[in-house]
């Protein structure tokens, strides 16, 4: 293999691949405009993946948390890293309409589930800014959204979303439970499609899902009436839920009050309230037992005045303390080994308190359909379609040349085969009024 | 350990002729290098064409360090890393192409790494210049983008 040592040899491919995908979000859409060649590889469907899979290693993760602000017409979404955690980055509003009870829902590879109000939801990826509207549900006359989520569904490469809705119609029977299913997918463009399924469980905590590796997991209770709760998971492959192993609580038997689920270093953590202390255990590998470590335990008694009825583990700070919600309205950074903790601050107006860990991604909220590529810009098209065909070609490679000035084309002759595209970067104003004249 | 490291010594030459005498453990982070060395396919010196003293030098400092500073902390590594990866460009271009061609992962990762927070929050124009402008030359008569474009597929 030929390599020449300087001059004209590019960085290979791999590399430049390589490279970009390190790098956030915001500077990949810059670098979108370096060239043509970049642009391409930052539009395609692989490098998506690549720079997710990046993403993900590189704790590149953010907390976002919806902010409803003032004057109250736009939503912000804020991003405290992970790293910096008292760092607040502002990414931006972008909503045309006013939307007070907005609330995020769930995340999942950068892209996040957002309820703007009651019935309307939409898929957003903040860091691209590309959002999608879900379609309405069936009209009922009344209803509550028993459970929703976001997730990616590995077999047909697509992200979709779960709803379950339960009608309470004027001739509620109670041995029938109305609960109706509907999954979208982003290939659907944002249209409800009904599932029938079995759905033995009650949801009395949280509806809205904790994603683990795009699957979307709830804590329900069993309608057999037992006290300790089940972990649930959505098979968008087979689209049933799933029961979870669980992890042996020991002797006490505890309500479903006393847990809570959460996402730390990317498994699903449960958290597990006692009398005097509240344990976090992680599911390390799914499917046996065993795969649920106890990570750590927090005692009342040692850490200072911090009180709570509710904690959700969040993430592990670049010193290893962790990030968690609170009593679903305050962050707190706590450190496991000093036992101390401090508070992050943020202003919030506490409408629908919802934090979620994110990451940036290029993923795109519209099915492939309609995420196609944009075809390369109009003269480079042509001039490849040309190029391609040595017939066609000919004519206009010659049309071109007679009305470029003789000092260029001289040039181009000495540069040999290149020309067509040689001159289409420098020239970019000009050679589209040279074709027009043709 | 000592003793056995005298045993697995291995010669590698550089493209200008110049032999390097390299511990076997840290000659096989590069891929290619264990790949030859695996098949015996690998006399003692094991020629590392493309790649000159100079870079060949600085590659084999970097994986020494790596292969020493197993048991270190992993933030000393990182601090060596960032200090080994700030050089010039024309260094740095010689050294991923080294990395790659002889298949140095964590080089080639810490140093594609460095390349991304040189291009990070940078604008357009500054990539342009910054980035490609080992390339600037072809980027003005436009030989960069031929090249490209001739050796892509489109579909």
């Amino acid at each position: 293999m030929e390599m020449d040592s300087d001059e004209s040899h590019p960085l290979p491919h791999q590399i430049i691949l390589n490279i970009l995908s390190r790098l956030p979000v915001k500077s990949l859409l810059r670098s979108k405009l370096v060239c043509k060649e970049w642009r391409h590889s930052i539009s395609t469907p692989q490098f998506t993946k690549l720079h997710l899979s990046q993403s993900q290693l590189t704790t590149t993760h953010h907390v976002a948390l919806l902010e409803s602000r003032n004057p109250p017409s736009s939503i912000a979404l804020r991003s405290i890293e992970s790293h910096s955690d008292e760092s607040v980055i502002e990414i931006h509003n972008s909503f045309k309409y006013s939307y007070p009870n907005s609330k995020i829902i769930s995340s999942c590879n950068g892209l996040l589930l957002i309820a703007l109000s009651q019935k309307t939801f939409i898929v957003w990826n903040p860091s691209t800014r590309e959002y999608e509207h879900l379609g309405c549900l069936p009209h009922f006359l009344s209803f509550v959204f028993i459970l929703s989520g976001l997730g990616y569904d590995k077999l047909v490469d697509e992200y979709k979303v779960v709803m379950a809705i339960r009608v309470s119609e004027n001739n509620e029977s109670d041995c029938e439970k109305n609960i109706y299913f509907y999954c979208y997918s982003s290939k659907c463009e944002g249209e409800p499609r009904n599932i029938k399924m079995d759905f033995p469980y009650t949801i009395l905590k949280d509806t809205s899902a904790t994603v683990v590796n795009g699957v979307p997991h709830w804590l329900v209770n069993h309608d057999r009436g037992e006290k300790s709760p089940v972990i649930i998971y959505f098979d968008f492959v087979a689209e049933v839920f799933v029961e979870l192993t669980q992890p042996s609580y020991g002797h006490e038997s505890l309500d479903i009050s006393k847990f809570d689920l959460g996402v730390l270093g990317g498994c699903l953590s449960i958290v597990c309230h006692r009398e005097h202390y509240v344990e976090v255990l992680v599911l390390k590998r799914y499917g046996a037992i065993e795969s649920w470590t106890k990570l750590f335990v927090i005692h009342y008694e040692n850490s200072g005045n911090l009180s709570f009825k509710t904690l959700k583990p969040l993430c592990f700070t670049k010193n290893g303390e962790v990030l968690m919600e609170i009593d679903r309205k305050r962050l707190v950074v706590y450190n496991l080994e000093k036992s101390s903790y401090r508070f992050v601050e943020f202003c919030h107006n506490g409408n629908g308190f919802k934090v979620v860990m994110y990451v940036e991604s290029l993923v795109s909220p519209h099915g492939a359909s309609k995420s196609k590529q944009r075809p390369y810009w109009n003269m480079a098209s042509m001039s490849i379609s040309s190029t391609s065909k040595p017939s066609s070609s000919r004519s206009s490679t010659s049309k071109i040349e007679s009305n470029l000035s003789s000092s260029e084309s001289s040039a181009r002759r000495n540069s040999g085969s290149n020309w067509m595209i040689g001159k289409c970067f420098p020239c970019i104003k000009r050679l589209p009024a040279v074709l027009r004249g043709t | 350990m000592s003793s056995s490291l005298e045993k697995n010594m291995l010669i590698l030459r550089s493209s200008d002729g110049e032999e390097f005498i390299v511990p076997e453990v840290v000659a096989v982070m590069s891929k290619a290098i264990k790949n030859m060395v695996e098949d015996e396919c690998a006399s003692n010196t094991i020629p590392v064409p493309n790649v000159d003293a100079n870079i060949l030098a600085m590659v084999i400092e970097f994986c020494k360090k790596h292969d020493e500073s197993e048991a270190e902390a992993a933030s000393d590594l990182k601090t060596f890393d960032s200090e080994f990866v700030n050089r010039g460009q024309e260094a740095l271009y010689d050294l991923i192409t080294a990395a790659n061609f002889r298949d140095v992962k964590e080089l080639l990762d810490a140093l594609c790494q460095n390349v991304a927070e040189m291009i990070k929050g940078k604008s357009v124009h500054h990539i342009r210049i910054q980035f490609l402008g080992y390339q600037l030359f072809e980027i003005l008569t436009s030989n960069f983008i031929w090249n490209i474009w001739c050796d892509r597929d489109f579909d």
